[in-house]
């Protein structure tokens, strides 16, 4: 699992907490996301520009439930992101 | 171009969002609270409810290091008690060899961070971990270990109960403070005095354990002094018996009519004294683990007898009947000769004593696996409220005192102990104070 697979995890898990089921569903939309098992938790950003499947992945939630969805998915990965070199982290979460 | 209608569900959407987030909050923060109360629950001792309270909060919330002191006043110094920290940090750590789990802050009163968190119970917060252990560790290595762990804000909190600092709970984490969202500030408001309460209990349990110990410390050098004064006083008392008894027999010669009386009276006198301590004596044999059981094949109903018989002359004396009844049986079982002939005793002197006019039936049966000798009495009776510690140390009824003043309450309790040494049970039955009493020994037959 590589850090940005952890952070599209940690992601949709945070936002499982506030919308339920929703946020795998809404997940799975996203071009470059591969959810094999929700129950297991096991996410997949292929290969590609990750940083940019993780970007989308933020504006979906954005784009349906606005601004507060960005602050959770920031607040859901500031632990992971603190270790990483700035150029790596996606934008969508600096 | 979006509708009216879908900007309008849109919003309803956002709106949603919102309160769902904030039930969420509120979920995360029951649940944290729910756990640290149950282990504030389920653990007693300080330093393993320090350990899973630190773990816990860690977890949840993943700080760079949770860590609880505990404020000794009379050092003023903060103990550290227990941490938790995240990879990052304790990675850094290692490579820096930075340990700072056993050292202790001391001078938190001149300490410009820390005097106000515990004099004043003020939270104090920093962006420089020196702050926190400027005398306890070189500043160059606190510094590489905050940006190694990329430490940006350390949060420090009193844990106090009515005023009083108990302790202080350090936070570092890897934002601002201002940066944390709701669940996170609300959390560590509402754990604070969670924690505290439960440090306090916990506390509290130490010192009460450690009183205990002291006490049972105590207890034990006084058996110990009971021991060897109970011991001291058994020769000379023998002496005085042996003599007296010497000289009530004649050997002295004869003793004249005026003095006879007298010297019985030393006689019964020391008698009752050498029974005392014998007592005593027993007590502390059984307390510290020393008495002595020597096991031997035995027949039951002619020991009972045995004992029956040597007491008759004490109970006509007293003007009291002494029956006896044995059914058939084999009786025969494993026991310590000495200690069972003690406990009959007992019973029927008891029984004796207790009974100002009327009878006593000893009666002795063999059955179920079980020996069994039942001393029935007509005499003073138990009440009810006396049952239940019949058996204990110093408890004798009200109305026993007034008949029997020379009984040290510590009869029965021996007898219960040298009982239950050899896996067998004793008990007292009656109806009531005036209405005479029971008492009945089993004990395991022997197989075969």
């Amino acid at each position: 699992m590589t850090i940005l697979d952890q952070i599209a995890t940690q992601i949709i898990k945070e936002q499982e907490l506030i919308i339920g089921p929703v946020a795998w569903e809404e997940a799975k939309r996203v071009p470059g996301i591969h959810v094999s098992d929700e129950r297991k938790e096991d996410v997949i950003v292929e290969n590609g520009d990750k940083k940019e499947v993780v970007n989308k992945l933020v504006h979906q939630y954005d784009r349906l439930f606005g601004r507060a969805s960005l602050e959770v998915c920031k607040s859901a990965v500031s632990n992971i992101i603190v270790s990483m070199p700035p150029s790596e982290v996606p934008s969508s979460l600096m | 171009m979006a509708t009216y209608e879908e900007k309008h569900l849109t919003d309803i959407n956002k709106e949603l969002y919102k309160r769902n987030r904030e039930l969420a909050v509120k979920n995360k923060t029951l649940s944290l609270l729910r756990e640290l109360y149950q282990i504030s629950i389920l653990t007693l001792e300080p330093a393993a409810l320090s350990k899973r309270i630190v773990s816990t909060i860690q977890l949840a919330l993943g700080f760079e290091l949770v860590g609880i002191y505990t404020y000794q006043a009379a050092h003023d110094a903060l103990e550290p008690l227990s941490f938790a920290s995240s990879q990052n940090f304790s990675d850094a750590r290692i490579s820096l060899h930075c340990n700072f789990d056993n050292i202790a802050i001391e001078h938190t009163i001149n300490s410009s961070f820390f005097k106000p968190i515990v004099r004043d119970q003020h939270t104090g917060h920093t962006s420089h971990l020196c702050e926190i252990w400027d005398k306890e560790i070189d500043k160059e290595t606190l510094q590489k270990l905050q940006d190694q762990s990329h430490i940006v804000t350390t949060l420090v909190f009193p844990l106090s109960i009515e005023e009083r600092v108990l302790g202080v709970i350090v936070l570092c984490l890897n934002r601002e403070y201002d940066s944390l969202d709701e669940f996170e500030k609300e959390a560590i408001t509402s754990f604070i005095n969670v924690i505290a309460v439960a440090l306090d209990k916990s506390i509290l349990y130490q010192q009460i354990q450690a009183a205990n110990l002291k006490l049972k410390e105590l207890d034990k050098q006084k058996t110990e002094f009971v021991s060897i004064a109970s011991h001291q006083l058994r020769s000379p008392l023998t002496a005085i018996k042996g003599y007296s008894s010497m000289m009530l027999e004649g050997t002295y010669g004869e003793l004249g009519e005026k003095i006879k009386q007298p010297i019985q009276n030393i006689y019964d006198s020391s008698q009752r004294l050498v029974t005392i301590i014998e007592d005593f004596l027993n007590i502390t044999r059984i307390e510290l683990g020393r008495m002595k059981y020597e096991f031997v094949t035995l027949n039951f109903k002619e020991l009972a007898e045995k004992v029956v018989n040597d007491q008759q002359s004490a109970a006509k004396q007293k003007g009291v009947v002494l029956n006896y009844h044995a059914e058939g049986g084999k009786y025969t079982i494993n026991a310590d000769p000495g200690k069972i002939n003690q406990v009959i005793s007992n019973l029927i002197d008891n029984a004796i004593k207790y009974t100002p006019a009327g009878a006593v039936d000893v009666t002795v049966n063999d059955g179920k696996g079980v020996v069994r000798l039942a001393v029935k009495d007509s005499g003073v009776g138990i009440p009810a409220e006396v049952m239940s510690k019949l058996f204990e140390k110093f408890v004798r009824a009200d109305d026993a005192g007034k008949i029997n003043y020379a009984g040290t309450g510590l009869g029965l309790y021996v007898a219960k102990q040298m009982v239950e040494a050899h896996k067998g049970k004793i008990w007292a039955e009656s109806e009531g104070a005036g209405k005479g009493s029971t008492f009945i020994v089993e004990l395991p037959a022997k197989k075969g």
